[in-house]
């Protein structure tokens, strides 16, 4: 009998099957459930000209900016809450270093059906009136062809590769997120290539034992790679909070380095990026004790 | 003004004032970076809403948090005891046909129509500041029935003549500030509740459009004993106040 394949690969593996200039979908919703370890090694190869299409975002998508990976932007917002409103290089370098199409979340997540449905454009509702349709190429007005007023419409995102953080999945690649999915789902089923990071690997008997809870069948699956603690600093929900210290250090080495000092920021990459050569080497670098004491008490 | 110190805060006046806006049975929702939403609503389940329907950002129907986290309103802690998860593009689809009764939103720059900017100071193309971006607003705010604003500062850089930017406008119908409350009134906002240690003349010195009163002008009642032991109780760790 022949035997079903395992989608399972080792991180460095996944990294490669995003080349430079590559159109990324980065999953998760601003500090939560971020694909961080996929997204260090990218780093730490240091991948150029890349275009993100991201859910709202973290502090994650600002130190791609400052590593002077991303040519094109598409994402809702860029910030890290309540530990800071902005990320420091996207708040600064923006049509400098990096273009921005602007777009909303209600229209991204209509660029990103259009393009599950295979269809050429879909209505959006809302941006009338704003600037959204005269500065994103993707929206266009259209008259209404049953009579109503001119509507906006979204052309469809193709996404090359999406990367996304979740709780665990099976070695055939059928996810589950023990919370919240935000549009995990649709980055999926938008991308050509999908590339899942998860905490824990279970057996296929497990996944089986909860269908329900599937949040993404391997069907949209292309490769699962185990990262446990894999979205520090950013929180995994139901496995630990966001690492409120580290993203202090990066955004203090960030403003350091936009007022001339670069030290800080060079210090930062070497420590968590550059230095530790698999993801296993950045956790040690973090340390046990900070990673466990991201419980989830409050 | 009051020439007592009040024994309540500048963050619980607007989590109450914020909690008293919202009605029965009506479907609410908050997105990221919204801890006063996020308490308030808390605040008015316990009183006057016990069947208001919370959606929170992370897919949470009716969530009860044990506590509110502190730095994020995108955790796994808002999804505690929820009765059910929807996708977040549900909530794009519930709004788009007219069935989202309230949306929490908020700007860094808001006009006199209460049109938001959330993207950039400057020239789109290069910006003097980039600003963190619209969230789900440009899609929310025209087709929310009615959105409630929030900023914790009141200031020239805030309440200004002219928006740098167009991020999302539609119906706004409150905007509350940690002086008082504008209601949108024939397409502009007026002033509606002044707050007990703010004045009139506070409000007009520190907004950058011309103040016009409400005919409902009112100085807000302050917040009641029972608010805020429910205050307390709800929020023992001040999260209301992260912003300030």
């Amino acid at each position: 009998m022949s035997r079903r394949n395992s989608v399972v690969i080792a991180l460095e593996e996944a990294a490669a099957a995003i080349p430079d200039g590559a159109v990324i979908g980065i999953g998760g919703f601003v500090t939560t459930n971020k694909p961080m370890a996929l997204l260090r090694q990218l780093m730490r190869e240091r991948r150029k000209g890349l275009t993100v299409v991201a859910a709202p975002s973290g502090l994650e998508v600002d130190m791609m900016i400052a590593l002077g990976m991303v040519d094109k932007l598409i994402t809702p917002y860029v910030g890290a809450e309540a530990i800071s409103p902005v990320g420091p290089f996207h708040s600064k370098w923006a049509g400098r270093t990096f273009r921005v199409e602007e777009v909303d979340l209600g229209t991204l997540v209509t660029c990103l059906r259009a393009r599950f449905q295979g269809v050429p454009f879909l209505p959006v509702m809302g941006a009338v009136g704003t600037s959204l349709p005269e500065l994103n190429p993707n929206l266009k007005w259209l008259d209404d062809p049953f009579g109503g007023p001119p509507v906006v419409v979204a052309a469809p995102v193709e996404i090359d590769v999406a990367i996304i953080h979740a709780s665990q999945a099976d070695r055939y690649g059928n996810v589950q997120h023990r919370g919240a999915v935000f549009v995990d789902n649709l980055i999926a089923q938008a991308a050509n290539k999908v590339i899942v990071q998860v905490e824990k690997l279970v057996s296929n008997e497990e996944i089986r034992s909860a269908p329900t809870e599937t949040t993404l069948p391997c069907e949209f699956v292309d490769a699962v790679v185990l990262a446990p603690y894999g979205a520090h600093p950013s929180a995994s929900q139901n496995y630990y909070q966001l690492d409120e210290g580290l993203m202090k250090e990066y955004l203090r080495a960030g403003k350091s380095f936009l007022q001339g000092d670069t030290a800080p920021l060079e210090g930062f990459w070497k420590k968590y990026v550059d230095r530790p050569a698999t993801h296993c080497d950045y956790l040690a670098a973090v340390g046990l004790d900070r990673l466990f004491g991201l419980g989830l008490e409050v | 003004m009051s020439e007592h110190k009040p024994n309540y805060t500048q963050a619980d006046m607007m989590t109450v004032v914020m909690a008293r806006l919202l009605r029965d049975r009506e479907r609410v929702f908050h997105g990221v970076a919204s801890p006063i939403p996020m308490v308030a609503v808390q605040l008015a389940k316990r009183r006057q809403a016990p069947n208001l329907v919370y959606l929170s950002i992370t897919g949470a129907v009716d969530g009860l948090p044990e506590a509110f986290p502190r730095e994020t309103t995108t955790d796994g802690r808002l999804l505690r005891n929820t009765a059910s998860l929807f996708s977040l593009t549900e909530i794009f689809d519930l709004s788009a046909r007219g069935q989202l009764d309230t949306a929490f939103l908020g700007g860094v720059q808001i006009d006199q129509y209460g049109n938001l900017n959330l993207s950039v100071i400057g020239d789109f193309h290069k910006p003097k500041v980039r600003l963190p971006g619209g969230a789900g607003s440009a899609a929310l705010l025209p087709t929310t029935k009615r959105a409630i604003l929030w900023r914790t500062k009141h200031d020239p850089k805030v309440f200004v003549e002219k928006l740098s930017f167009r991020t999302a406008v539609g119906n706004v119908d409150k905007v509350i500030t940690p002086l008082g409350i504008f209601s949108k009134e024939d397409g502009r906002l007026k002033l509606w509740r002044v707050f007990p240690y703010s004045s009139v003349e506070e409000i007009t010195s520190l907004t950058g459009f011309p103040i016009e009163k409400s005919p409902d002008f009112a100085v807000a009642k302050a917040p009641t004993p029972e608010e805020l032991a429910i205050l307390q109780e709800i929020d023992p760790n001040n999260v209301r106040a992260v912003e300030f």
